[in-house]
């Protein structure tokens, strides 16, 4: 299978490499820069998970923490870690991955057919059901057990090492979007010693998928200029790929640093990842916003995707999910998805609009992009 | 109230499951009830619910400042065992293990009682000893109960790690093969189904602020919603007890601790059984939708935060991962507390008080979810016969002050 | 995880590096083959457990090995103030509510 949807737009990718890595036993390719959903999107995968109860298939729906259907088992053995979001992990050589539902495979799944019993599985029918006689209770719980759960645990121990630091700052900064970058700065500019954390492997949060510019610069660039800076700083200790998981009392935060998870599911060397206890004077949480997503009947069939996530995928990663798009908003900002669907040479056949007269900037700015406002529907 | 059974959910499906009848009716509070239970976790509706089934006392009102069931009995580890050292805890926790063995066909609702065994496990020569004795005085109470070696263990949870050159190495457990774990949510809706079904009045959201009194007896509760009379007030309210008990002028032994627990990500079934050691200071489990469910212990200082201290859990897992190494690449999802009222004797109070009309069922610390059916049944014969249960006479108040304590800190220990 | 101020050190130190030791202010009866089951029982076991305002003693293990006394606000968990033995307390729960 070859990158059939892989562009040369992608802003934190070089589409002239190549990493291997296989998807269900299937061998496949990406780039340097990819997450595994980046990459698997590339390769055309529209179904990569099937839901708990009904089994219906499912596709990436996000880029990042809110993704809810590409869980996946990644690596074997000892090392194997169970329900790791793709859109989270970094692409490697050799990465083995594979979805965690789908019996005998994703595509073709035998326990749909619960589906067709649908209507008997109403929420909390196992409430109602599964009484009598008293006795066969742990028969049923020994297949509902089987049926669910997502991955498998490691079932040897774990080959790796973990450690932790203790930390005190006078600033933790909570997110390196724009808004944490810019305060870490003015933190660390006024010489308080500054902590910066950030889930993604690179600091930048949206900017990285945005093709807009910041004081007359490609916002990518200002980005790299002010992780530079603040890199520079003797007082600023900067933590990608670094989770915020917990905010105790008295400014305590606990941190998780995925210092190894990038390279290879078992660390060469020292430890896999790292705890950071931060005891803070101040805390700012700048972590930023999800899209929310939109509520409507068969939400969840694959090809269904947050506008947000389709741009982060063009822009940031070189990689148009589809060849077709219909859009659904109730808001201007998706139309830039639009734009950026165009610009990647793929077709506008509909914007589907909740609001009866929108007009914002960006929303006339569509009109010769490939669709039109005549395209537009109500939604009531 | 309607029946569920398959051919319930069969019928209903036709209509597109829009004709369910409602669990349970949200009541205006009448003037007066015979008794009004303040609480609505699990102890509560039990309390309630065999109040009028075994008593036929119907005019009842249980007040919750929440929501059914969002307290403790949402936040526990839903472990269920009997295997208490003493005659007076094993004998109340064993009426509980007898009832839930019918709980889910007394109720008509599915609580996923699951008999799936509870291993204690002991890492040295004094942990054995203890088990040993414990094991014994089980066996003499009529309940099962069994010490096993560490292969045995082994072969009950194949993950364990039962080197010997580990810190804490496994050298035996005791094993109760009729514990296991149960549905939380479904217990408290299925007693609040249950009750009101009998006539019971649930009233939400509705907090008492005051316990009324003349000539030292009880006649009615202030509340959010004004004055409801009564002459008999049943207080189950766990970590606020003591609050409660202040508002009748009245002290209890206890204090008020966040206890913890965790969750991990769901995975496949790979833990069978439930798994408790005090020494190491964790237990685990592995709930029905896959998530491996671990508790930890309380935070060290008096707590109405319904949160704890980091370094409690971080133990926990340090604990958990030594026991199953290979679940230290299994990922935590969420992480919560909830107040627990912990005695002295570890055990609990189910008592009248100085206060004519005014009862008691608290202090149930770290361990009162297995409790729940035992704790509601005698409790409400306490209430209803002014008199306590046999079962429940032991555990008076008054305890604190003659010094017949039931000390089962070896039996409850963290993981209650 | 509470950060506390130990008034011996004068430091704020991790709540790890203490151990709780209860109420504070609990005086030992002087002769207490003179007191009655009752008073006996009380001085034993029955504690203050307020949702608020809480006098109570610390003692800070791995640190100076001394005991002090602290007033917490158990709902909040906020310090308001720590204290040496022999001390009392400028906040109090009646203090607080006024």
């Amino acid at each position: 299978m070859s990158q059939i949807n892989r562009l040369n737009t992608g802003a934190r990718t070089d589409s002239t490499s190549r990493i291997n890595f296989t998807y269900n036993g299937k061998q496949m390719q990406g780039v340097a820069g990819d997450t595994l959903a980046s990459a698997l999107l590339a390769n055309g995968v529209n179904v990569v998970g099937r839901s708990f109860k009904y089994s219906r298939p499912r596709g990436i729906v996000g880029h990042g923490a809110e993704e809810p259907n590409a869980i996946m088992q990644i690596g074997s053995g000892a090392a194997t870690v169970p329900n790791l979001r793709a859109t989270q992990v970094e692409l490697y050589e050799g990465l083995e991955s594979a979805s965690v539902n789908g019996w005998p495979n994703v595509n073709f799944d035998l326990m749909s057919i619960t589906g067709w019993f649908g209507r008997m599985m109403p929420p909390g029918f196992y409430y109602k059901t599964f009484m009598y006689p008293a006795k066969l209770w742990m028969t049923y719980e020994h297949f509902i057990r089987k049926a669910a759960g997502l991955g498998s645990a490691p079932v040897q121990d774990d080959p790796d090492s973990y450690d932790k630091l203790n930390q005190h700052c006078d600033v933790l900064v909570v997110g390196a979007g724009p808004a944490g970058l810019v305060a870490a700065r003015e933190a660390a500019r006024a010489g308080a010693r500054v902590i910066i954390a950030d889930e993604q492997s690179e600091f930048g949060g949206s900017l990285l998928a945005s093709i807009n510019s910041i004081d007359g610069q490609a916002a990518t660039s200002w980005v790299d200029e002010l992780v530079a800076e603040l890199e520079s700083f003797s007082n600023v200790q900067t933590l990608p790929r670094s989770t915020a998981f917990g905010y105790y009392d008295h400014n305590f935060l606990g941190i998780l640093q995925r210092r190894t998870d990038h390279l290879g599911i078992s660390a060469d060397s020292g430890s896999r990842q790292r705890l950071h206890r931060v005891r803070a004077k101040r805390v700012i949480l700048a972590t930023g916003a999800f899209e929310r997503p939109l509520v409507f009947a068969q939400n969840d069939i694959p090809g269904v995707m947050q506008a947000s996530s389709v741009s982060t995928y063009i822009n940031r990663y070189g990689v148009a999910p589809g060849n077709r798009m219909i859009l659904f908003t109730t808001n201007d900002n998706a139309y830039q998805t639009a734009i950026d669907w165009h610009r990647a040479g793929r077709a506008v056949v509909a914007v589907v609009d909740s609001r009866s007269a929108p007009s914002g900037e960006i929303v006339g700015s569509g009109t010769g992009n490939g669709y039109s406002s005549n395209s537009r529907l109500r939604s009531d | 109230m309607k029946k569920y059974s398959g051919f319930s959910l069969f019928k209903n499906a036709l209509s597109y499951h829009e004709n369910w009848q409602k669990l349970w009716r949200s009541p205006k509070p009448k003037d007066y009830y015979d008794v009004i239970v303040v609480g609505g976790g699990g102890h509560g509706l039990a309390t309630a619910y065999y109040l009028a089934k075994v008593h036929g006392i119907t005019k009842v009102a249980v007040i919750e400042k929440g929501y059914l069931g969002g307290g403790n009995t949402a936040r526990n580890t839903t472990i269920i065992r009997s295997n208490y050292l003493w005659d007076e805890a094993a004998q109340l926790y064993e009426l509980s293990l007898k009832l839930w063995e019918g709980l889910s066909q007394e109720l008509n609702y599915n609580v996923m009682f699951s008999q799936r065994g509870v291993l204690n496990l002991g890492h040295n020569l004094q942990d054995m000893r203890d088990i040993e004795r414990r094991v014994n005085a089980n066996r003499l109470n009529g309940i099962d109960g069994e010490v096993v070696t560490p292969e045995r263990v082994k072969e009950i949870a194949p993950l364990i790690n039962i080197s010997k050159d580990c810190r804490y190495p496994i050298l035996g457990a005791s094993w109760q093969p009729r514990g296991g774990t149960a549905r939380h949510d479904a217990v408290a809706w299925g007693y609040a189904r249950g009750a009101d079904a009998l006539g019971v009045d649930l009233i939400q959201e509705t907090e008492v602020i005051g316990i009324r009194r003349k000539n030292g007896s009880v006649v009615g509760v202030e509340t959010t919603q004004g004055f409801i009379g009564t002459r008999k007030v049943a207080c189950v309210t766990a970590g606020n007890s003591g609050v409660v008990a202040a508002m009748a002028g009245l002290r209890l032994p206890v204090e008020s601790r966040p206890l913890q627990a965790l969750v991990s990500e769901p995975v496949k079934p790979c833990l069978d059984t439930v798994v408790m050691s005090n020494a190491v200071h964790g237990y685990i489990s592995q709930s029905d939708k896959g998530d491996l469910v671990i508790g930890a212990g309380v935070d060290g200082y008096n707590g109405y935060g319904q949160r704890g201290s980091f370094h409690v859990i971080e133990h926990t897992l340090q604990a958990i991962c030594e026991l199953f190494p290979a679940f230290s690449r299994v990922r935590m999802n969420r992480q919560w507390g909830g107040v627990v009222d912990t005695c002295p004797d570890a055990c609990p109070i189910i008592s009248k008080t100085s206060v004519d009309g005014l009862y008691f069922n608290c202090g149930w610390g770290t361990g009162g979810f297995k409790a729940t059916p035992g704790s509601g049944y005698v409790f409400a014969d306490t209430v209803a016969n002014d008199h306590p249960h046999p079962l429940a006479a032991a555990f008076n108040v008054d305890r604190f002050n003659t010094g017949a304590l039931i000390d089962e800190h070896g039996a409850a220990g963290v993981a209650h | 995880m509470l950060l506390i101020h130990c008034p011996h050190c004068r430091e704020d130190r991790e709540e790890e590096e203490y151990s709780y030791s209860g109420e504070a202010h609990i005086v030992r009866p002087l002769e207490p083959e003179a007191l009655s089951d009752q008073e006996w029982g009380d001085y034993l076991f029955f504690r203050k457990n307020p949702k608020g305002i809480h006098h109570e003693m610390w003692y800070h293990a791995v640190g100076c090995r001394r005991y002090f006394y602290a007033t917490r606000n158990t709902l909040s968990y906020e310090i308001l103030e720590t204290y040496k033995v022999g001390e009392q307390p400028q906040v109090s729960a009646q203090g607080a509510a006024q």
